[in-house]
């Protein structure tokens, strides 16, 4: 059916080093996008971002929103809505600036509320590692020219 | 310029004119942004001048004076030296950068910025704001001072509405302008009168901030909001609203916000009704509410919040500014963390306050944890090690309370290439309770020690085709996971932070079942999936299909209720998920989990969306979810519009029906009129209520099942930018379409 | 130091011709006239003279023509016209014809500018009809060094 394996990474050549820069370097959306740029055979640079493209964390967001309800009203699902706001600057061109949003659907029931706050942690931690994947193949939509 | 510049309100054409005979005399034009007008050269053209060096200078016949960016245009005036002052009159003109003023006299100060005008008619430059003045003083800071004034934002032709004070401040830098003894006139009818008030005049327009509000419902009867922004410092603003409500009385809002430092923020909410007469005993019923985040120094991160309502129904009754109907668990968290390029170690305590719910959550006081990981380690294996050391304890004496101590190391071998990838993992989880239950039932002391071994591989499969005569890239992306995790008999455990895991599709691929740690399931399952994605020319993604689905090699053993667990199943739901850009702004999405040995749907959601611009939203959605936490299933289909019917009128709406229970959950429909000046919205909303009990607060009548309200804004417009207002506050109104923020954790 | 309208005029130029019955000098090609400081250059002057002989009123045209002086303060002013007409009794000089008086940065332009060296006085007109237009242009340091030696007198005052 045509399908052959794919030979090499997505990521274009101009982006092959890249300076990855965002308002707190320790954060964990830093450390899993460093990660997966590592994986990606992308080199990551601390130089100055005038030689070098630059993949600048803007910010991210987390945000709850209803999906259903219990017949008593009660909220029974939520939506959670992570978003990553991120600018990638080439030298000599305008900073083109794009955004990933990761949705994940999530059950509310009081009665284990400490165990759904400890389910969110690890949800926030997927939903990361998603949003990092995503921004990997979004970094593949910079063409060549 | 602005879209709509049919809004822009623009002095008198002949003034204009005027003023720009003044300004092309300027010879040499003082640089534009120069800070400081006064120590621009003076230029003065007239028919006549008549001076003694130093002492005076008269100039009459249509006199044009220009120093920096300050414009005079005046029949007759004269600069005294000595004192410095400058006199002007006679179809006087004045412009600077901030403001255009005509008026009968004008005393300047030549050294500095001030000027005094009387009988001034005065324009914002570049904003709406326009009125007259008995008396306009512009002080050394290009503030505004208006005695016995008026203002207002629509263009001269439609005043619709007419604000007159006795004074008025506007201070340029900051953003806001404060009116003592104000009276709002609406098409000429005196509406009301405020002894003090604040208006935003920059566009870093407050968001949500309707000024002032007005609506009506059946259960809080007719409800008149007015916000006053206080600008303490820099650092710490305010914003105080008193919310009138005929049903039930004053309900006074106050927000503190503060900065520390430039990486710190917090925030502080008091909201108090006193007396409710909705309630029969007329409770008191207040929130308070504070958090702070931020980043002390690089390596230090700090988080806390707390809230606390006096009653169950707060936010199911009131408009709080802290949350709203849907949230009934408020969090009490504080964390500090300390994080370095390898390891990080953070503190925690929480407590949970669940509104309307019998069951009180353990407490988490406190929890450290740690956390380090050594990617290339050796080998080309990544090591990872997390501890964590957790104290439950409890509110009520009666409930068991326990100190976790857990360890969890891991090691994983990746070896990535283009083409795919095969990771194994192998990692040992050590786990010691003492526990302290006066129901004797759970053992005092456990030892748990489970191993988890992983397998991951995946291969990366592309080819070229076409859709709809369209090439794209196609991608296949097969998946498999092996997990072995050990058994270990966990009923004595108790249960302080675990529950079943809600899975989709990504949680297939997970090594847990539970959350929390208080039950690590046994498994021996292989995992198979498969994604397939299509990427257009400009390597954009399209289009994305997800299937996935476990094979259970032997049936995990361990649960939550200790109760036997049924062997018979071999395999999970099947799981898949579609994501596709239809053709020219339609996006389709769906979720579904497909129960294969018993042949029927899990649970299962669909949406198809036409968003052709960021306010134009149609969509469809359903969702089906059988026995919910084996409660009741869930059938519920929704539709939701956003359209800007003409250039000034929008529609926003949202209708969602409970399919199995026959009824309507919620239905909006909201309606904005806007005009240059002003806008209306008229909004229809009819919802489920969540109505808890409340064992100290008994209402006066039963609490309805429903409510149902029509909402009147009536929003003064163009104070700030003269741009569209926008409809984010509607999209904010409803149980569906509100988006609450929630605090990142780092 | 006398003032300078109280000294006394010299005049000299290529070549002086006199017109006595109407007791009226004429001053040719590149005419020089000194009073203590002040000094006005111009390619022609006719001088009325009073009975004795004394100069009554100097009237020099030139292309333009220019007048320098340096005030009680020290500071030089200086001025140019088409015609400048120097009115000894009154000591005022009327400068007609895109006139322009200067001095330390603050400068007055016009079609008519008469300038009393007695009081200081300096009125500029435009030409009726036309719609050209008097400028003046005052330097702020001035007003500044003003403000400081008021500041400085105030202080020692105080």
């Amino acid at each position: 059916c045509g399908f052959r394996l794919q030979g090499s990474y997505q990521i274009p050549d101009t982006l092959q080093t890249i300076h990855l820069s965002s308002n707190d370097q320790y954060s964990e959306l830093t450390r899993l996008l460093s990660e997966r740029l590592r994986v990606n055979n992308v080199q990551l640079v601390d130089s100055d971002p005038q030689t070098v493209p630059e993949l600048r964390l803007i910010n991210d967001r987390l945000e709850r929103s209803t999906l259903s309800l219990f017949p008593s009203g009660k909220v029974a699902e939520y939506e959670l809505i992570y978003t990553v706001d991120f600018a990638v600057s080439q030298p000599g061109r305008e900073p083109r600036a794009e955004s990933v949003i990761i949705r994940r659907d999530y059950l509310d029931d009081p009665r284990t509320a400490l165990a759904k706050s400890r389910e969110m942690d690890m949800l926030l931690k997927e939903m990361r590692q998603q949003a990092a994947d995503r921004i990997v193949i979004v970094l593949a939509s910079f063409s060549e020219s | 310029a602005d879209s709509d510049n049919h809004c822009r309100v623009l002095p008198p054409p002949k003034v204009l004119q005027k003023l720009e005979q003044t300004t092309n005399t300027q010879t040499d034009p003082q640089a534009p942004n120069s800070e400081d007008d006064a120590q621009a050269p003076i230029q003065v053209s007239a028919e006549k001048s008549d001076a003694v060096l130093g002492d005076y200078a008269e100039f009459n016949g249509n006199v044009r004076f220009n120093q920096g960016n300050r414009h005079i245009s005046a029949d007759n005036a004269r600069v005294d030296q000595q004192s410095e002052r400058l006199d002007a009159s006679g179809n006087l003109i004045f412009a600077d950068k901030m403001f255009t003023i005509t008026a009968e006299s004008l005393t300047a100060e030549v050294a500095t910025n001030e000027a005094t005008l009387s009988q001034a008619s005065y324009w914002l430059n570049g904003k709406q704001i326009h009125g007259d003045a008995e008396q306009l003083q512009v002080t050394a800071e290009s503030d505004l001072i208006l005695n016995g004034t008026n203002f207002t934002t629509c263009p001269p032709e439609s005043q619709s509405w007419l604000l007159e004070a006795q004074k008025i401040e506007i201070d340029s830098s900051e953003a806001w302008g404060k009116i003592w003894g104000a009276k709002l006139r609406l098409w000429d009818v005196p509406v009301f009168y405020m002894p003090y008030m604040t208006i935003p005049v920059s566009d870093q327009r407050k968001s949500g901030f309707l000024f002032p509000s007005l609506s009506t419902s059946t259960t809080n009867g007719v409800e008149v909001a007015l916000p006053y922004y206080w600008n303490i410092s820099p650092q710490f603003d305010a914003t105080i609203t008193p919310h009138v409500m005929t049903n039930r009385g004053l309900f006074l809002k106050t927000e503190f916000r503060y900065l520390a430092g430039e990486d710190q923020r917090g925030q502080i909410n008091i909201e108090y009704l006193p007396d409710d007469r909705k309630l029969a005993t007329k409770p008191d019923r207040y929130l308070y509410h504070f958090n702070h985040s931020g980043k002390i120094n690089e390596d230090w991160r700090v988080l806390a919040s707390f809230t606390d309502v006096s009653d169950n129904n707060y936010f199911n009754d009131l408009k709080s500014d802290v949350s709203r109907s849907t949230d009934n668990q408020l969090m009490r968290v504080g964390e500090v963390s300390y994080f370095q390029p390898n390891w990080n170690v953070s503190a925690k305590v929480q407590d949970i306050k669940v509104l309307g719910e019998n069951e009180v959550p353990h407490q988490v006081m406190p929890q450290l944890t740690y956390t380090y990981n050594q990617p290339a380690l050796g080998y080309g294996t990544d090591f990872e090690f997390y501890s964590e050391m957790t104290n439950f304890a409890h509110r009520d004496s009666g409930m068991n309370t326990a100190t976790r101590l857990h360890f969890e190391p891991t090691v994983r071998l990746p070896y990535q290439t283009p083409s795919g990838s095969l990771i194994g993992e192998v990692k040992l989880m050590q786990t010691f309770y003492e526990q302290n239950d006066p129901m004797r039932q759970l053992n005092e002391s456990v030892s748990r020690t489970i191993p988890q071994v992983r397998i991951h591989g995946k291969m990366n499969l592309e080819r070229d085709t076409t859709w709809f005569e369209a090439p794209y890239r196609q991608t296949l992306e097969p998946q498999m996971q092996y997990l072995y995790v050990g058994y270990q008999d966990q009923s004595g455990i108790g249960l302080y932070d675990t529950g079943l895991l809600y899975d989709d599709y990504y949680g297939l691929f997970r090594d847990r079942r539970f959350s929390g740690l208080d039950r690590i399931a046994d498994a021996n399952q292989i995992t198979l999936g498969v994604t397939s994605r299509w990427f257009d020319e400009a390597n954009v993604e399209a289009g994305k299909i997800s299937l996935g689905q476990i094979q259970y090699l032997r049936n995990s053993r361990v649960s939550l209720t200790n109760e036997v667990q049924d062997q018979s199943v071999s395999s999970s739901a099947l799981a898949a998920e579609f994501d596709f850009r239809l053709v020219n702004d339609w996006y389709w999405s769906s979720a579904v989990q497909y129960n294969t040995t018993f042949r029927s749907v899990a649970r299962g959601q669909t949406s198809l969306d036409f968003r052709p611009h960021t306010n134009k939203l149609f969509q469809l959605n359903y969702r089906y979810v059988p026995d919910i936490a084996d409660e009741v299933d869930i059938s519920q289909a929704g539709v939701r519009a956003a359209w800007p019917i003409r250039e000034d009128l929008h529609f926003v709406g949202n209708f969602y029906y409970d399919m199995r229970l026959k009824r309507a959950v919620e239905t909006y429909a909201g309606f904005q009129y806007e005009s240059c000046c002003w806008a209306i919205r008229l909004a229809y909303r009819h919802y489920l209520k969540t109505n808890y009990e409340d064992p100290n607060l008994p209402p006066i009548s039963p609490r309805e099942t429903f409510e149902s309200g029509i909402y009147l804004n009536f929003v003064i417009k163009g104070l700030g930018g003269s741009g569209p207002l926008g409809i984010s506050d509607m999209l904010d109104e409803g149980l569906f379409n509100y988006r609450r923020p929630l605090y990142l954790k780092n | 130091v006398t003032a300078d309208y109280l000294q006394q005029v010299t005049i000299n130029s290529d070549t002086q011709s006199a017109d006595i019955n109407e007791s009226l000098i004429i001053f040719d090609g590149n005419v020089v006239v000194r009073q203590g400081s002040m000094e006005i250059k111009a390619d022609r002057l006719t001088a009325q003279t009073n009975e004795d002989k004394t100069a009554k009123v100097l009237v020099a045209t030139g292309q333009p023509a220019t007048y320098e002086q340096v005030m009680e303060n020290g500071a030089p002013a200086s001025a140019s016209a088409e015609e400048i007409r120097y009115d000894i009794a009154t000591s005022t000089l009327t400068m007609i014809g895109n006139a322009s008086l200067e001095q330390t940065g603050n400068k007055v332009t016009g079609h008519q500018i008469r300038y009393n060296m007695e009081t200081q006085r300096i009125i500029a007109e435009s030409s009726q009809g036309s719609n050209d237009r008097v400028t003046t242009i005052l330097q702020p340091s001035q007003l500044e060094q003003e403000q400081q030696k008021q500041d400085k007198s105030s202080q020692n005052q105080g």
